[in-house]
């Protein structure tokens, strides 16, 4: 069994990402309780000592996604009774944008949610979504919410401003995803480059309403923005960017995607090609002066599943720059054919039969996934390390900011190998 | 292709419109919804979908002059309204025979329309669809009266539409000069009218029901209604464990899925299959998984590998709720059997629920080519049924059938376990803690009901001399009512014990029952001896000490024993509301104020007020301002002689600490 998210979870956290929106479920409380947790412990907003008590209705002790708690009453004569009442709640809350969401259970009563926001005087910031991705990938359900997100908001079309660029892809679902998105910022700032909004990931409704200056979209996980930068394309002439080798995982692989990204922009790379030169250099001394007759982590094993534009980035660093062996390689679902292409043909070039392989069957050093799936393989004896790509409700706790995208998350992917390998190299 | 199997063929990434929209005669563009099989799925979800695979695909009305939307004859659900929403139909024909029961649906659209009409008023008018009745001109002349509607054309009975469809083509296509079509050619001018803004719209003034009838059958009699009556015996016996919440109609708490899956997931040679979407899969498995990893991680038990095998998902889709998830579930069923599995639970979220699977018959149909495995089906249809509570009342209940109620008593002493909190990540630990106090007594634990226990231990649960509940609540009271068919073995009137006073009682209850008090008596002295000595090192600093307890309603004698002992001061016993628990209980009951509807608020004040040396609470926590020491009082706080006196040791130190945290100040400005 595959512990990925689905595409409802997708359209939750599409809205929930945005800086100052809110998603609102017409649903039970148990569809509710972890996408709410999930958000809060992902992307705070709110003091969390700020407590709400069981009583209080539709937060029931939780600051975000408040819902309609429908039961089975509900599901016959129809939520308008708790929507009427939760919509002028909502609404104190003094959200930029709302968007109702229907649960799964709540997309078969057929309620016109709109009617009830026109009702409410709400239809100018809260959108509805009847339905969802069910069952379909996180990312398609993030990318067709983020589309139905954009396509409401009515951006202007205003006239596009030259080096200024969005980063589309990010979720909140990433691990580290304020981590990498600071990063690329950073990056793109040394080519000269503005990054005018990140949707779904922390840019607010006035950013996003500013996203159409843009002169070029940077697509930085497709699987999770395809058909955004389609839109964008379509409806607003923005050209999109997709870099070859995916997402800059690695030193490499963040040369590739400087240089990618310079050429569709016009910009020098050399200046953000300088700054990754140091953090190798860094990397070489720290990498060195560990590196003993064994060669670890030369051989070490690791099992990874991610999305594709991930996948393809971080098994190619590993492989050269460390010389790890993939055991095991999986895509999440959703996955962009062209990056599971380009890693087929890696893996079968180097003769490596990992595609798909079972990582509690060939129990890797390392796993590179979701951290339930790794800690189950890790209390069984079947891996040594996890580390986790994605959020988790109950993921672990990190103070500083870290990331996984450019130098820096080379940087920290190299420090999570080896504090582990010492602990285990011969 | 219709737009609906279109979408149960196709990736929501790679659709497009071209595929189910197909030109027909005069330029016009057609989709057909198209719908489940008779009987299965849910049709009105089909035509939500289908208006949003429209938008999606860009077919908007602004491409066409008009559009029309041939809607089922009657508003069943929200699903068939949708075509009449503001959003899509500006104008609507109601299409009606003179027959009572279609003029019926008639009057049940306006009702629908009056619930859509913020835009002022949108029925165009009547479509008499004539059947040839006698009489049925009147009718319809009656109803439209009364509903105050034009009738904008009569349709005649006739063969021309059969000979139309028969040709496969439109009536005005295949026979342009004929009567008929000179009726719908009056219909397109109205519309055209309409749309012109030349024909009146008119609002929707339904009739009641007894109106319609004295109307259009025009009968106005008030018979006597004459009620059933059952004869005794007759009636289907309706005990059944109901939780707090869906008894007292109070918002549910979690879903009755979940408390399902969390319980037939114990029975650790079965398979569970989740039949739902992903997410709540997903749900079940962060709940599961962490609880049995933190309690590896946190508490030393050894991890209970295999979960993520035991627990499939069907991963029901949109295109599942339309045309039912009955295939998916075999085909899951099919496949887990081809894997080896012998014991199935079959547990239904909410939408299997409301489109009306058959698990039931998908389930006899497998057992049929496969006689050596059970399934068991637990249709809690989401939280359809309930919440959290209820959920694991009716998970018990299925697993509960597994029980040979044939099986004898042995003669090696054992016991029971039931009711104990398994998503606690502590249990494990607690576990151990009572098997030694047994085997000090030796005594076996023959089952647990229900974690980690697999069914021949479930099977064999007659074979122990006594069930030893571990909570004394109303989970528990329904577990005891649900086994009296399987199993008549006696049960202690204690729960699991926390700290001294409790176990001891406890544990020469238990020796009692098999005779073993001599040995009893020698562990409780020997315990006391230790207890005495840790409470007279920690009486010294504690003594005095004032406690304000909030809790929602549960057993806190362990608590209040401890305190007791150590000297300690409760000043009073606030009580939350709790979706999980209803009634107080302690031998205390008259020793302390007990304030009932226990308000955060109230908590403050009283912090404020009474200045207590500590607060213990179950949840929530302490505000910022509230200025006193706390300690959690924890969901599961283990079993045994030494346990509370080791929770005091920590609020001994905790009184020694600051009050607040320093970090606790710098919450402003979070973002």
């Amino acid at each position: 069994m595959k512990l990925d998210p689905d595409g409802f979870i997708g359209t939750l956290l599409a809205i929930e990402g945005i800086l100052d929106a809110r998603a609102v479920m017409n649903g039970p409380t148990g569809c509710r309780g972890n996408p709410a947790y999930f958000s809060d412990r992902h992307f705070p907003r709110e003091n969390s000592l700020n407590r709400r008590s069981f009583e209080e209705p539709f937060f029931f002790g939780q600051s975000r996604i408040p819902c309609t708690y429908l039961d089975s009453d509900d599901y016959i004569l129809g939520s308008a009774g708790k929507l009427r009442e939760i919509l002028p709640l909502i609404a104190e809350k003094g959200d930029s944008f709302l968007a109702i969401v229907n649960s799964p259970g709540a997309s078969l009563i057929g309620d016109d949610l709109n009617r009830f926001l026109v009702e409410a005087n709400l239809d100018s910031i809260c959108m509805a979504f009847e339905g969802a991705a069910y069952s379909y990938p996180l990312a398609t359900g993030f990318d067709m919410a983020m589309v139905s997100i954009l396509r409401w908001l009515k951006l202007n079309k205003f006239p596009k401003v030259k080096n200024r660029v969005n980063l589309l892809g990010f979720s909140i679902n990433q691990k580290f995803w304020k981590g990498n998105v600071a990063e690329l910022k950073k990056l793109c700032e040394l080519m000269g480059l503005y990054v005018v909004c990140v949707p779904g990931a922390g840019s607010g409704i006035a950013e996003i309403r500013e996203s159409t200056t843009a002169s070029c979209n940077i697509v930085v996980y497709p699987e999770y923005s395809t058909k955004t930068a389609e839109y964008l394309e379509s409806e607003y002439d923005i050209p999109a960017v997709i870099p070859a080798g995916g997402a800059p995982v690695g030193f490499t692989q963040t040369e590739e995607w400087i240089s990618a990204v310079a050429d569709a922009t016009g910009r020098d790379p050399n200046p953000a090609l300088e700054y990754l030169k140091e953090q190798r250099v860094h990397a070489f001394h720290q990498i060195s002066r560990y590196h003993h007759e064994a060669g670890y982590p030369k051989g070490a094993t690791f099992s990874i599943r991610g999305d594709s534009s991930f996948v393809l980035p971080l098994t190619r660093w590993l492989f050269e720059y460390l010389s790890m062996l993939p055991v095991s390689v999986e895509f999440a679902e959703g996955q962009d054919p062209e990056m599971t292409g380009k890693l087929t043909e890696f893996l079968k070039t180097h003769e490596i039969p990992a595609l798909g392989a079972d990582p509690s069957i060939v129990q890797p050093d390392f796993y590179f996934g979701d951290s339930l799936t790794g800690k189950d393989l890790e209390l069984s004896g079947k891996c040594r390390k996890t580390i986790e790509l994605y959020n988790r409700t109950t993921s672990d706790i990190y103070f500083t900011e870290k990331a996984y995208l450019g130098g820096t998350g080379a940087l920290w992917i190299l420090e999570e190998i080896f504090q582990t390998v010492k602990d285990f190299s011969e | 292709m219709t737009a609906l199997s279109y979408i149960k063929t196709q990736l929501p990434k790679e659709r497009r419109a071209e595929e189910i929209v197909f030109r027909g005669y005069g330029n016009v563009a057609c989709v057909e919804a198209g719908g489940p099989e008779p009987g299965v799925g849910c049709a009105g979800r089909g035509v939500i979908t289908t208006f949003e695979l429209l938008e999606d695909l860009g077919v908007s009305s602004d491409l066409f002059d008009l559009t029309l939307y041939d809607v089922l004859g009657d508003v069943v659900c929200g699903g068939f309204a949708v075509p009449i929403r503001n959003e899509y139909a500006d104008a609507v024909y109601i299409v009606t025979s003179g027959e009572y029961l279609s003029l019926y649906a008639a009057n049940n659209i306006l009702k629908g329309i009056l619930n859509f009409t913020e835009r002022g008023p949108r029925i165009a008018g009547i479509i008499h669809n004539a059947r040839g009745d006698p009489d049925e001109e009147e009718r319809v002349r009656r109803f439209a009266g009364a509903v105050r509607l034009p009738v904008v054309i009569r349709v005649p009975r006739s063969e021309i539409f059969a000979r139309a469809e028969r040709t496969g083509c439109t009536l005005i296509e295949g026979h342009p000069d004929s009567e008929e079509a000179e009726v719908f050619r009056t219909l397109a001018v109205h519309a055209e009218d309409i749309m012109g803004g030349g024909a009146l719209l008119h609002h929707a003034l339904p009739l009641s029901d007894e109106d319609l009838e004295e109307i259009v059958l025009q009968r106005n009699d008030s018979r006597t209604i004459h009620r059933f009556s059952f004869c005794q015996g007759e009636e289907k016996d309706s005990r059944k464990a109901v939780s707090v919440s869906v008894k007292n109609k109070k918002p549910l708490i979690g879903c009755a899925f979940a408390g399902a899956v969390s319980v037939t997931a114990q029975v650790s040679d079965a398979v569970t299959i989740m039949h739902c979407p992903r997410s709540c899969t997903l749900m079940m498995y962060e709940k599961l998984l962490d609880t049995r990893q933190h309690s590896t991680t946190r508490f030393g038990s050894s991890y209970q590998q295999g979960l993520m095998e035991r627990l499939i998902s069907t991963d029901m889709r949109d295109e599942d709720f339309i045309f039912g998830g009955e295939k998916k579930l075999q085909e899951t069923l099919d496949s887990v059997i081809r894997d080896g599995c012998k014991l199935i639970f079959v547990v239904t979220a909410c939408p299997p629920g409301i489109i009306g699977d058959d698990i039931g018959k998908v389930i006899s149909t497998v057992i049929q080519g496969n006689p050596d495995v059970r399934i068991i089906p637990v249709k809690v249809d989401g939280n359809l049924v309930g919440d959290f509570v209820q959920g694991v009342m009716d998970g018990y209940g299925a697993v509960a059938g597994l029980i040979d109620d044939k099986t004898e008593k042995t003669n090696s002493p054992s016991v029971n376990l039931i009711a104990e909190k398994w998503l606690a990540e502590n249990e494990e630990r607690s576990y151990q803690a009572v098997r030694d106090l047994l085997g000090r007594l030796g005594i076996g634990v023959n089952c647990r009901f229900l974690i980690n226990t697999d069914s021949s231990s479930l099977k064999n649960f007659n074979k122990a001399g006594l069930v030893l509940p571990a909570d004394k609540d109303d989970t528990v009271e329904s577990i005891r009512e649900m086994l009296t068919s399987r199993s008549s073995l006696p049960f202690l009137d204690l729960p699991l014990p926390t700290g001294f006073f409790e176990t001891k009682q406890w544990l020469l209850e238990v020796s009692r029952v098999f005779g073993m008090e001599e040995k009893a008596k020698e562990i409780i002295a020997e315990e006391e001896a230790r207890y005495q000595e840790q409470i007279r090192k920690l009486r010294h600093d504690m003594e005095g000490k004032t406690i304000l307890i909030s809790t929602y309603p549960k057993s806190l004698d362990w608590v209040l024993d401890i305190a007791s002992d150590l000297g300690m001061k409760i000043l009073k016993i606030g009580l939350t509301y709790s979706p999980f628990s209803e009634s107080f209980r302690s031998r205390y009951a008259d020793a302390f104020p007990i304030v009932h509807s226990y308000s955060i608020e109230m908590r403050s004040e009283d912090i404020s007020e009474l200045k207590p040396d500590l607060v213990l609470y179950t949840y929530p926590t302490l505000r910022r301002s509230d200025e006193a020491r706390s300690a959690h009082i924890p969901y599961a706080p283990g079993f045994g002689f030494q346990v509370a006196i080791e929770r005091a040791k920590k609020w001994n130190l905790l009184m020694k600490l600051p009050v607040s945290e320093g970090w606790k100040k710098d919450g402003e400005g979070i973002i």
